[in-house]
């Protein structure tokens, strides 16, 4: 098992190295740079040009990318074109957010979809069924815009009860334990948002795997030797309907750092789907190259860890 | 049993949510308190002219992206900074609602007779907010930094006009005898030539000498005073007091502030989105929403409390056409230097054809459907309210006249002879434009599509390329990519002179119009004389406006108006064509 994941960790540089070439290729071939898309006749042309000089812009590109990976593997994300800062500076400022919105909303995924696509699982084509079939299309179905500005309107203009904007009170001055709650009551209703999409999926896995699981032969053995219900259902149908979830979840750790982006927008949390969006239109290549960097990181590792969980779950499989 | 059993447990799942939903409750009503409804009566600022003002109070604006995290006004880029450092920042003039410079940091100026000479007397009585007097020590602090070898920022633009500019960038000499200190409150601007923009030139923001010279320049631009909002230090009326990154920017009083003590506590800026803003100014969350999309303009409308004023935007947009081509290496090499070398589009040669495009397109039709009448149609690339603006009776209106248009064609020889239903060049060959247009602009975007159509019905075979993100569409402007293309431009002020997009060698004149008079006017201009006689420099750009809306490079479309909305329980607000935020320490609430 160690082996075997010390090989897939080796194996993850080159498929970063590939990424990261494409990636690069990719972004620069879009016309255009930081200093080209908004035009102030009050900055003259040589400033702008003086501007692409020094930061490289003007060399060829196999000399920019071997200037940004050498940076890179030291660990230094470089600095944004557009805000002049670092951009580790940029993404520290943010990623906690989106971590914190992303576990959030997963967490409200799975919290509804599973108990809900067990109990369809256990009653098919009953009243628990459809309803939660019903009211997981619905999530998928609307729009994460029209969602979350329907929910800012009931919640949060009406009612009162969750604040519409932001990710903290400003001007409270939290620290520590309040101020984490705080930022929890901010990003209840981006959560649900963003949670209340995810959960067909999953529902409709969980039911299905359920479904499928429930009707095999060891099972009918479990009830006939006469174990107790909870048991057999949680014990032995669920960890063996788990596997599909396992996937998804591993390709959702890149999902966590992707970011939501309209639901960023709507609720003006400061996040790196935002960031991430923005530096496209601005041409910020630091920025792109270092998101995207951590994102197929992500993906990697997510997939990494479901496999290893797949082995966990499921003493047969194996890995040589 | 089944049915109840699965009712049961909906019921607990529902229970579990609700739960879950009043315990967050719990510390709902924090955003609350600093907020205050607007108010219910049907203010009347006016009626009740003898209240006092009072102290105390908050007022929110809206802003709707975060700023860059640059905040020392020598490095910033963005927009959104200088929003929430605007009270906090001054330069040494201000800018009348007729656009003429006033005193601000300074107190009187004047030039020398070569105007090559800027003199200029500060205040005495300003300090800054950290209690140091602000001296003739910071103005010429500041600029050095701008001239400085090792400055990266954009702005040497301002530093470079003056005097020993070079001198002091390439090392040569190390004190940059740009702006002379004369005593503690008299600089001398010492430009190198005689300009119309020396006033705007000299009207930096001033940044504190005490606070940065212990940087270098290569240092101060991640120095904490230029990053961190809380530790900005400027002469203005409120002063940066706590920000979360991204989110809020909270300015409190300055009680020392030259102009008076402003009434307000504190200014903030909150970083919302703007598909809720319009529902924040009805619960009180903002007080101000500046520039508002024209889709909130009916909710804005019904909401008690709230006043709007609507005002032109300094910019237009406008229909481009390619006069003349490059040849293909200057193009390359980013040349613009050489037009005598230029090729002139056949396609847009006749004039006849230019003014045809301009009935044609119904450009009151684009105000009054996409803009629902707030904007104007414009005609010449000149602010209305500039002083040197042509009067409306001085220049070709060119109301829509689809007729007129077809005649003009007819005259010119574009006559449809194939009987396609589009009409052919004058040598009978077939003729086809293109527009290229930019997303972005969700005004603009949809003009597009109506334009072709006006276009059409005079014969002219148009169509639309697919449209392309701003950045790339206004990269392509640069190598004279498109022949037709929508774009638009912001109004310069203060300094009317046009030369920065207009001087055929320009980059940013994308339509590479090279017209001899144009130039001669645009010299004229700037010449000494137009410098001393403002009434002459008049007549110059009077006659140039003519000149352009005759031969019409562009097609002039419209001009949008802003419109800012604000809460009323703000008193002495100042509505004026610059915007509500004049004299911002006039400010005070009435609270019902």
């Amino acid at each position: 098992m160690l082996q075997y994941t010390v090989r897939r960790v080796i194996g993850m540089i080159p498929i970063l190295i590939l990424i990261s070439i494409l990636l690069f290729s990719l972004a620069k071939m879009v016309p255009g740079d930081p200093f080209s898309g908004d035009p102030d006749p009050k900055i003259k042309r040589d400033v702008l040009e003086r501007q692409r000089e020094l930061w490289g812009l003007n060399d060829p590109i196999p000399v920019q990318y071997m200037s940004w990976a050498s940076k890179m593997i030291k660990g230094d994300f470089g600095v944004s074109l557009r805000y002049k800062r670092p951009v580790s500076d940029l993404i520290n400022e943010r990623i906690s957010n989106t971590l914190l919105l992303g576990s959030m909303s997963l967490f409200i995924t799975l919290v509804i979809a599973i108990p809900f696509g067990i109990a369809s699982g256990r009653r098919p084509y009953t009243l628990v069924d459809y309803s939660g079939t019903v009211f997981s299309n619905i999530g998928l179905a609307m729009p994460n815009f029209f969602m979350g500005l329907l929910l800012i309107y009931f919640l949060a203009i009406k009612l009162g009860m969750f604040p519409a904007q932001g990710t903290i009170t400003s001007g409270a001055d939290y620290t520590g334990f309040r101020l984490f709650l705080d930022k929890l009551h901010h990003l209840f209703l981006p959560a649900l948002t963003i949670g209340t999409t995810g959960t067909a999926t999953y529902f409709r896995y969980m039911r299905s795997e359920y479904l499928e699981v429930a009707g095999r032969d060891f099972i009918r053995t479990a009830k006939a030797k006469g174990l107790p219900e909870r048991m057999v259902v949680y014990k032995h149908t669920l960890r063996n309907a788990m596997i599909p979830i396992i996937t998804l979840l591993g390709f959702e750790l890149a999902n966590l750092v992707g970011g939501a982006i309209i639901t960023e927008q709507i609720f003006a949390i400061p996040g790196l789907g935002r960031l991430f969006i923005e530096s496209v239109g601005n041409r910020d290549y630091p920025i792109i190259m270092a998101v995207s960097m951590i994102s197929a990181v992500a993906i990697l590792v997510g997939n990494l860890l479901a496999d290893i969980l797949y082995s966990v779950v499921d003493p047969r499989i194996r890995y040589y | 049993m089944k049915v109840s059993r699965s009712i049961l447990a909906l019921l607990v799942l529902a229970l579990a949510f609700g739960s879950l939903l009043v315990a967050c409750n719990r510390g709902g009503n924090d955003t609350t308190s600093e907020v205050t409804p607007p108010a219910e009566e049907n203010n009347n600022n006016a009626s009740e002219p003898t209240d006092q003002p009072v102290d105390g109070g908050t007022v929110t604006f809206a802003m709707f992206s975060a700023p860059g995290g640059v905040f020392n006004p020598v490095f910033y880029s963005d927009n959104y900074e200088s929003q929430v450092i605007q009270f906090t920042f001054e330069s040494l003039f201000d800018v009348a609602d007729d656009l003429t410079f006033i005193p601000l940091l300074a107190e009187s100026w004047n030039f020398s007779d070569d105007y090559k000479d800027l003199t200029v007397n500060l205040r005495n009585d300003v300090k800054w907010q950290d209690g140091v007097p602000f001296t003739a020590d910071d103005v010429v602090y500041t600029y050095s930094v701008l001239a400085d070898p090792k400055y990266n920022g954009n702005r040497s633009g301002y530093a470079d006009p003056l005097v020993g500019y070079e001198e002091y960038k390439s090392g040569a000499e190390s004190t940059f005898r740009g702006v002379e200190k004369v005593n503690d409150y008299q600089v001398i601007f010492h430009f190198k030539e005689a300009r119309p923009d020396a006033m705007d030139l000299a009207n930096y923001p001033i940044i504190p000498k005490h606070v940065y010279e212990k940087y270098t320049v290569e240092e101060m631009a991640s120095a904490p005073e230029t990053l961190e909002y809380d530790k900005l230090i400027g002469t203005g009326p409120f002063k940066p007091d706590k920000y979360v990154a991204n989110e809020s920017y909270e300015m409190v009083r300055n009680p020392d502030y030259y102009k008076g003590a402003p009434h307000l506590d504190k200014v903030i800026y909150k970083v919302v989105s703007a598909d809720v803003a319009a529902s924040l100014l009805e619960t009180g969350e903002i007080d101000i929403y500046n520039s508002i999309s024209p889709s909130d303009l009916e909710v804005i409308n019904s909401i008690p409390g709230i006043k709007t004023h609507e005002y032109a935007a300094f910019s237009y947009q406008y229909l481009g056409l390619l006069m003349n081509k490059r040849p293909a290496d200057q193009i390359k090499n980013e040349d613009y230097s050489k037009p005598e070398t230029w090729t002139p589009n056949e396609k847009f040669k006749d004039k006849r054809l230019r003014q045809a495009l301009a009935y044609a397109i119904n450009r009151q039709g684009l105000v009054d459907g996409l803009l629902e009448g707030h904007g104007s149609v414009i005609n010449a690339p000149f602010p209305p309210v500039s002083w040197a603006a042509a009067s409306p009776d001085q220049l070709n209106q060119y109301p829509y006249d689809p007729e007129k248009a077809k005649a003009l064609l007819d005259e010119a020889g574009y006559i449809d002879k194939d009987g396609d239903g589009f009409r052919e060049d004058p040598n009978g060959n077939k003729l086809e434009f293109k527009i290229d247009y930019p997303t972005g602009n969700p005004v603009r975007y949809a003009s597009a599509p109506i334009i072709v159509e006006n276009l059409k019905e005079v014969g002219l075979n148009v169509q639309l390329n697919a449209p392309r993100d701003a950045g790339t569409h206004f990269n392509g402007l640069d190598f004279d990519e498109s022949e037709m293309f929508l774009a638009g431009w912001s109004l310069g002020y203060p300094d009317p002179d046009p030369s920065g997009i207009w001087k055929t060698t320009e980059p940013y004149n994308n339509s590479r119009w090279y017209n001899q008079e144009s130039e001669r006017l645009l010299k004229e201009g700037v010449s000494l004389k137009a410098l001393q006689d403002q009434n002459y420099r008049k007549e110059v750009y009077v006659q140039w406006q003519k000149l352009i809306n005759d031969e019409l490079p562009y097609i002039f479309l419209y001009s949008a108006n802003d419109i800012d909305a604000y809460n009323t329980r703000i008193q002495n607000v100042q509505e004026g064509p610059l915007g509500i935020t004049r004299d911002i320490h006039t400010w005070w609430i009435k609270n019902n």
